[in-house]
């Protein structure tokens, strides 16, 4: 297997299986598609309340110039499914995944993922007297060996990054492209460090992926391209400056069950049940 | 209806390999032109999918996606083919929808997309299973990805045991998941218990 196109939220999920973490899975998700330019975000000043104002910050996302462009996995394309305004502000934003999705659903989404794509099992287990059920998960063999990659990955570019930025730009620039947006999972590395390397690196020519040996590490969704540049695959500067603007999804703690009582969809009036039928 | 859907495949496009071309299929551009939302109206398909089924809108419009897809495989997979849960629930309100149905996409069919659920039993359970998995192969091969395990799960999944739905009008109902169910009654009944425990000591 030379290349693991995983995206960041699989990539953390496969990390740890058991570490059921949804809403940092979603934050993951969201995050790789502010960089591959799917969504694009802004950070505003807005003046809330009537009579004591105060200024917040609100982050709005858009459409970004590949929303159309991208076929994405299963995970990511909910968000562009839930994505059917022109700019909608992020707090709404997760409202409209949680009509479908909490941070629980999105976890068992990705479960079912992995296991579609032979990385891990998922065995159902009934206890208690047979009333509850109890899902096992264990990755496979080929699950074992991605994340085993992956580990490796992450540590060797957290033993040596920082280093080869400064002695030895191209195999930095090189490492980074492999990597992609997965670089966030890197220990140690906070997304202004990540800019600020980028930066660094802009005008370096990066070793051939060949003569790199680093194994192709970010996902083009569908697409499989072997010419790889970190220009191309997206930049961090796509994402909001304001990176914790993105702790957005903090304040949707405990409101899974309030969206739980909504009801699915929005149908106006018109025939309840089926009492409106007609025929002929 | 296999008789059909084997003659059906016939007609389907491929490039030098030999692989089906979906995208420029007339079948296919026929289907995924359907148009199945009239705006002018207050409750349009989408949306009356979306609520009977409890889904966010979003996630209905995703459905009736996949559901073009499975209506494409039906013509060209060269065997029967069963749909996930997600997509039949799109395809009974469709053929609700007669006029739609037959008028619009049907007849433009070089098969008739007949409906036929299951007459109950063991056996049929393992002909719908074997369907079931056939179609997912088969999208595989024609629209070259992996369904989308949110909307076409895995058939152990899709075939699981003591299923039993009901259409339940939710105005007269609390609907509660059973597990959680469980836990409130255990609840209630330990709280009962202290009641009694303390009216007696």
């Amino acid at each position: 297997m030379n290349r693991l196109e995983l995206t960041p939220a699989e990539s953390y999920l496969l990390l740890d299986i058991d570490n059921k973490d949804g809403k940092t899975l979603m934050k993951y998700s969201l995050i790789n598609l502010l960089y591959k330019n799917v969504f694009s975000s802004e950070v505003r000043e807005e003046t809330e309340g009537t009579v004591f104002k105060k200024v917040v910050k609100r982050t709005y996302l858009s459409k970004g110039d590949r929303f159309n462009d991208l076929e994405l996995k299963t995970h990511e394309k909910i968000f562009c499914s839930a994505m059917t305004d022109d700019e909608i502000e992020l707090t709404e934003f997760i409202k409209k995944i949680f009509d479908q999705y909490n941070y629980d659903d999105y976890y068992e989404l990705m479960m079912k993922m992995q296991s579609q794509s032979g990385l891990l099992k998922i065995i159902e287990e009934r206890v208690f007297f047979n009333i509850f059920s109890k899902k096992r998960k264990e990755l496979t063999e080929t699950g074992e060996d991605v994340n085993s990659k992956i580990k490796d990955i992450l540590s060797t570019g957290k033993k040596n990054l920082n280093d080869w930025v400064l002695n030895e730009p191209a195999r930095a620039k090189a490492y980074m492209a492999a990597c992609g947006v997965n670089l966030i999972l890197l220990e140690g590395h906070d997304m202004g460090m990540l800019q600020s390397y980028e930066s660094k690196l802009k005008d370096i020519e990066k070793q051939k992926h060949d003569d790199s040996g680093f194994i192709f590490w970010g996902d083009d969704g569908n697409r499989i391209s072997d010419d790889l540049n970190l220009q191309d695959a997206g930049s961090m500067d796509s994402i909001s400056n304001d990176f914790n603007s993105v702790s957005a999804f903090d304040s949707f703690d405990g409101l899974d069950a309030g969206f739980d009582g909504a009801s699915g969809g929005d149908g106006g009036g018109g025939c309840s049940g089926c009492g409106g039928c007609g025929g002929g | 209806m296999e008789e059909e859907a084997a003659v059906a495949a016939v007609v389907v496009v491929e490039d030098d390999q030999g692989n089906i071309e979906y995208a420029r299929d007339p079948i296919w551009l026929r289907i995924n032109g359907l148009i199945f939302d009239d705006n002018s109206h207050s409750l349009t398909f989408s949306k009356r999918l979306a609520r009977e089924n409890r889904w966010a809108h979003w996630y209905a419009l995703d459905v009736i996606e996949e559901y073009k897809r499975f209506l494409y495989l039906m013509a060209v997979a060269g065997h029967p083919v069963t749909p996930s849960i997600e997509v039949d629930q799109a395809w009974h309100l469709h053929l609700v929808y007669t006029r739609h149905y037959w008028d619009d996409f049907a007849k433009h069919m070089p098969f008739e997309p007949h409906h036929g659920p299951t007459k109950g039993g063991s056996k049929e359970g393992e002909k719908f299973t074997d369907w079931y998995s056939k179609t997912l192969d088969s999208y595989k091969i024609i629209f070259g990805m992996n369904p989308p395990v949110n909307i076409w799960p895995d058939p152990s999944v899709r075939f699981r045991d003591g299923q039993l739905w009901q259409w339940i009008d939710t105005s007269q109902y609390v609907l509660v998941h059973q597990s959680m169910g469980f836990v409130m009654i255990l609840i209630g009944l330990l709280f009962f218990l202290a009641l009694a425990w303390f009216g007696t000591a």
